[in-house]
């Protein structure tokens, strides 16, 4: 048996071999470096064609949402048309530089100001920012800008709110802020707890930070009185946007009370994921708060679209320059393509998929903790054994695994999104019974393991990682 | 007819057996937990950009964004850098951009379904590590200005300490970003000066104290300069603070080795390898640090490890930093990061391999800027603005026009001029920083001269 899956590139490397071309050159060598000179730096020489091996071998080892299924849970995978790769691909937007003369650039800042057009439609908000690269970003850009208001307005708020079953990013950007983080519980219906959002909000709290649908997948009908409580004590309401595509076209977070509000496009607006990233966390806000957005931002003046860094109070910058600019265009070509109602059907085809998935699993006899209720575009099933399930899943049935132990332990939550086909989804129903037998039966489990597993990287020693770890390869 | 929307299959009889399933009639009674009062009882209003209504065919999508990037004119001759850099990007690197299973996927959070991604990431970081030096590097972050934003908080965790020394030779908008984000929390940064271009050592001296939690000085710095970074080390060093080296233009690692001179930690933005400057974004931030510091190092990383039969394979490291484990006590909120373009940098470092990236930075940035730094020095009008230091591929001189005037000219050439350092340094007005990498050919360097020869002699009307 190979050690190796795919060969690690530096091992293919030999002395002698090399893919690049350069120009030729009338500059005659000279040293220019003295004491800064380093030594050979330790990169593979390897030919192109060898380049092209590695990748494409590296490429196949990975499970791509194109075949399959991906239905992680609040990470919203669906279908990334090719069709905006090829958009943001056009040299006009890629060979652009930030600080070229903005004559040059009108194309650029069109993209830009239509998307701001849009998202303020779409989120019901007065102005977005498109600067943030990641949802992330957005929550730190969406609190400054709550901590400059309440600076602003002389008022000492330390202090931000969110419920137990947010994501991860809520509380770890509060605190990397140096703002105090406290959380809110969630009540037996996956809803927050009005009562103790109520005992919490004090006049020393800046943000509430919700997202609605919540994590457990549910739309939360105390919106006006989380914002009521939220408003009467002076306090601003964050939307944590990963779960807008439930509701695109249907309701609006300025509608419903929301103050600040970040746009993951990497999950509604089809842009890709990309292993991880780039992705583009856009940040809205309502009226009063515009003053405080980062510089700048992109307005039309005639028929001439230009940069304004004048804002009053604004926080500052969050990145250098711009934005995810490439991201940018393609979030803007899937909203022209789709329309208002092709983004309402969106959301409604999502929400259709996940509860078809929550009713059937259901009568499978799944346990669905808050399956009383309708779900929004994910559903919440608990399983004793969510790890085996997940691993048997992808393993012997090419089955992407949801997203696990979230919100709750032994959770599995399952977000089929739009994109997929009722077919697909049905094959993923069928695909969870059998695993399921597979655990309950120690025979069937038997025979299941005879299978070859896709791909061939059986469960990995998660122990030896964490305990040993190696983060880069020797020099040999 | 069809009556499925564009990348939704969902058919009309698809729904239908779908509602019985779940045992409802309409799609609005799916929406009953939004209260009524709530509801957007309209449809949204979203203007079309053109004569058309929106939703538009491919075909009329396709045509719109050819228009306006078009309307962007990217045919120009750049000499113009200041953190985003017109480099050469091999074909190689823009295919597996293209290439779904690399696109697509999401975050290698479920190692057996994503060892693709956890083998370039691990590849990545190698390759980073041994550009800088160091021992561990992050699997990539949003860019060099939120890099290094997270380094100081990085270094601060580690020093417990919580004052920051930043140059004034750090990109301006780095700094912005910076003091964007210390405003928030109990931090202290102070500003060093700079002399004839380089940061100025001896106010470094006096700034610094047993609250300094680090240094950090970019090199080569925002005027292109080569920085005395031993002096710098040992300043930091004595004070026991870090000392965190700031890369903008990553392709000066081919030449100058941070560790060679001391860096405790190097962040900062690769672009450089692999990445389209694509007006400013998505690029790619990066730290590399010591074993020693890296329980405090934010973002994702990967680690070799084996399967459960004996064969290596990859996975994430250190989850207890990151937020989705230990929420507010995570080591910083990084969740989406810019793994696409880490996959870039690692293809375009293996195209180019040791000699090739040596070459590429010494022959075809340094000395390619050296010759134009020559040509245009000799210009009745253009001295060197700042004199006695190395640079790298960019340089300052002085200007004897008004710089965005002069810069509107050369537009008229189909040249995109130099950086007017009067935009972001008051006391530099009149200096222009030019920007030479291997894109620009001795023939465009002395077609510039000749332009700016003749502005001399004809004025800028």
């Amino acid at each position: 048996m190979e050690k190796e899956n795919v060969t690690l590139i530096f091992k293919e490397s030999q002395d002698g071999r090399a893919a690049y071309t350069l120009p030729k050159t009338a500059i005659k060598k000279k040293d220019l470096l003295g004491k800064y000179k380093r030594e050979t730096i330790g990169l593979p020489e390897v030919s192109e064609r060898q380049i092209a091996g590695h990748y494409q071998n590296l490429a196949d080892l990975n499970f791509c949402p194109y075949s399959e299924m991906d239905p992680l849970g609040s990470c919203t995978m669906k279908y990334n048309p090719p069709l905006m790769e090829a958009l943001a691909s056009l040299p006009g937007f890629l060979d652009m530089h930030p600080y070229q003369d903005e004559s040059t650039i009108q194309g650029a800042l069109e993209v830009m100001y239509f998307l701001d057009l849009y998202l303020r439609e779409i989120a019901g908000m007065a102005q977005f920012t498109l600067q943030p690269s990641a949802g992330a970003h957005g929550e730190s850009t969406g609190i400054m800008i709550g901590g400059a208001y309440f600076t602003h307005k002389k008022e000492k708020r330390m202090k931000i709110l969110a419920p137990d079953s947010s994501h991860g990013t809520n509380p770890a950007s509060v605190t990397n802020l140096g703002f105090e983080y406290e959380q809110v519980s969630s009540n037996e219906q996956g809803w927050v707890d009005l009562g103790d959002l109520e005992k919490r909000m004090t006049e020393d709290v800046a943000l509430f930070m919700l997202t609605n649908p919540n994590t457990y997948g549910l739309f939360d009908p105390n919106i006006d009185t989380i914002a009521e409580i939220i408003h009467r004590k002076g306090g601003l309401l964050y939307y944590d946007g990963a779960n807008l595509n439930a509701i695109m076209g249907k309701c609006r977070p300025g509608d419903l009370g929301f103050d600040i509000v970040h746009i993951n496009l990497h999950k509604t607006f089809g842009t890709p994921h990309a292993m991880g990233g780039p992705g583009a966390g856009p940040t809205g806000v309502v009226e009063k708060l515009k003053d405080f957005l980062p510089i700048p931002t992109v307005e039309k003046k005639g028929t001439k679209y230009t940069l304004n860094y004048s804002i009053e109070h604004t926080i500052g910058k969050v990145k250098a320059f711009y934005g995810n600019y490439s991201v940018l265009v393609k979030a803007l070509a899937y909203i022209l393509m789709l329309g208002p109602e092709g983004l309402k059907k969106v959301s409604e085809t999502a929400v259709v998929h996940a509860n078809y998935m929550q009713e059937r699993l259901k009568k499978m006899g799944f346990s669905f903790p808050y399956g009383s209720q309708h779900c929004m575009h994910e559903c919440v099933m608990k399983h004793e054994n969510i790890d085996t399930l997940g691993h048997l899943l992808s393993e012997y049935f090419k089955k992407l695994q949801a997203t696990i132990h979230f919100p709750e332990a032994s959770c599995y939550m399952i977000e089929p999104t739009e994109t997929e086909t009722k077919e697909s989804i049905d094959e993923y129903i069928e695909a969870m019974v059998e695993a399921d037998k597979a655990i309950k039966d120690p025979t069937v489990m038997e025979e299941l393991e005879k299978r070859q597993p896709f791909p061939p990287i059986r469960k990995i020693n998660a122990k030896k990682g964490m305990a040993r770890p190696c983060l880069i390869e020797k020099e040999e | 007819m069809k009556d499925s929307t564009p990348y939704i299959s969902t058919t009309n009889n698809d729904l239908s057996k779908m509602f019985l399933e779940i045992g409802v009639n309409k799609i609005d009674d799916l929406y009953s937990t939004i209260p009524e009062k709530l509801r957007l009882n309209r449809d949204l209003l979203l203007p079309s950009p053109l004569k058309t209504e929106l939703p538009l065919s491919e075909i009329e999508l396709s045509v719109y964004m050819h228009e306006i990037s078009a309307k962007n004119n990217s045919d120009y001759k750049f000499f113009l850098g200041a953190g985003c850099y017109n480099h050469y990007i091999p074909s190689i690197v823009n295919l597996f951009l293209k290439l779904p299973k690399f696109y697509s996927p999401y975050t290698p959070y479920k190692p057996e379904t994503n060892q693709g991604t956890l083998q370039v990431m691990y590849e990545y970081q190698t390759m980073m590590c041994r550009l800088t030096g160091l021992e561990v590097s992050n699997a990539s972050l949003y860019d060099g200005a939120t890099a290094m934003v997270e380094a100081a908080k990085m270094a601060s965790r580690l020093t417990g300490r919580n004052e920051i020394i930043i140059s004034k030779s750090i990109h301006p908008e780095y700094r912005h970003v910076f003091n964007t984000y210390f405003r928030y929390g109990d931090w202290k940064v102070v500003e060093i000066g700079i002399n004839n271009g380089t940061t100025n050592l001896k106010e470094l001296e006096q700034s610094i104290s047993e609250q300094t939690a680090a240094v950090i000085i970019q090199c080569p710095n925002f005027f292109g300069i080569i920085e005395e970074l031993t002096e710098v080390a040992q300043i930091a060093h004595k004070h026991a603070s870090l000392y965190i080296n700031l890369v903008v233009e990553a392709l000066s690692l081919a030449l100058i080795k941070p560790t060679d001179f001391d860096a405790d930690i190097v962040a900062g933005e690769a672009q450089s390898f692999g990445t389209h400057m694509s007006f400013g974004g998505p690029h790619l931030g990066f730290i590399n640090c010591y074993n020693k510091h890296k329980s405090k190092l934010p973002g994702r990383a990967v680690t070799k490890t084996e399967d459960a039969v004996g064969k290596t394979a990859y996975m994430l490291w250190g989850a207890a930093r990151e937020q989705h484990i230990s929420r507010s006590r995570a080591t910083s909120n990084i969740c989406s990061n810019h793994a696409l373009n880490a996959l870039a940098a690692s293809i375009y470092l293996s195209w180019y391999g040791n000699k090739g990236l040596e070459e590429l930075a010494d022959v075809f940035n340094m000395q390619t800027a050296y010759y134009a730094y020559e040509e245009i020095t000799k210009i009745p009008g253009y001295a060197a603005a700042f004199t006695g230091s190395s640079f790298f591929n960019e340089f300052v001189v002085n200007c004897p026009h008004d710089v965005s005037a002069l810069n509107k000219k050369l537009l008229e050439h189909s040249i995109v001029g130099g950086f007017d350092l009067g935009r972001f340094y008051p006391e530099y007005k009149n200096k222009i920083l030019f920007c030479v990498t291997e894109k620009t050919s001795h023939d465009d360097i002395d077609k510039l001269a000749d332009i700016l020869t003749y502005l001399n002699e004809k004025g800028l009307r």
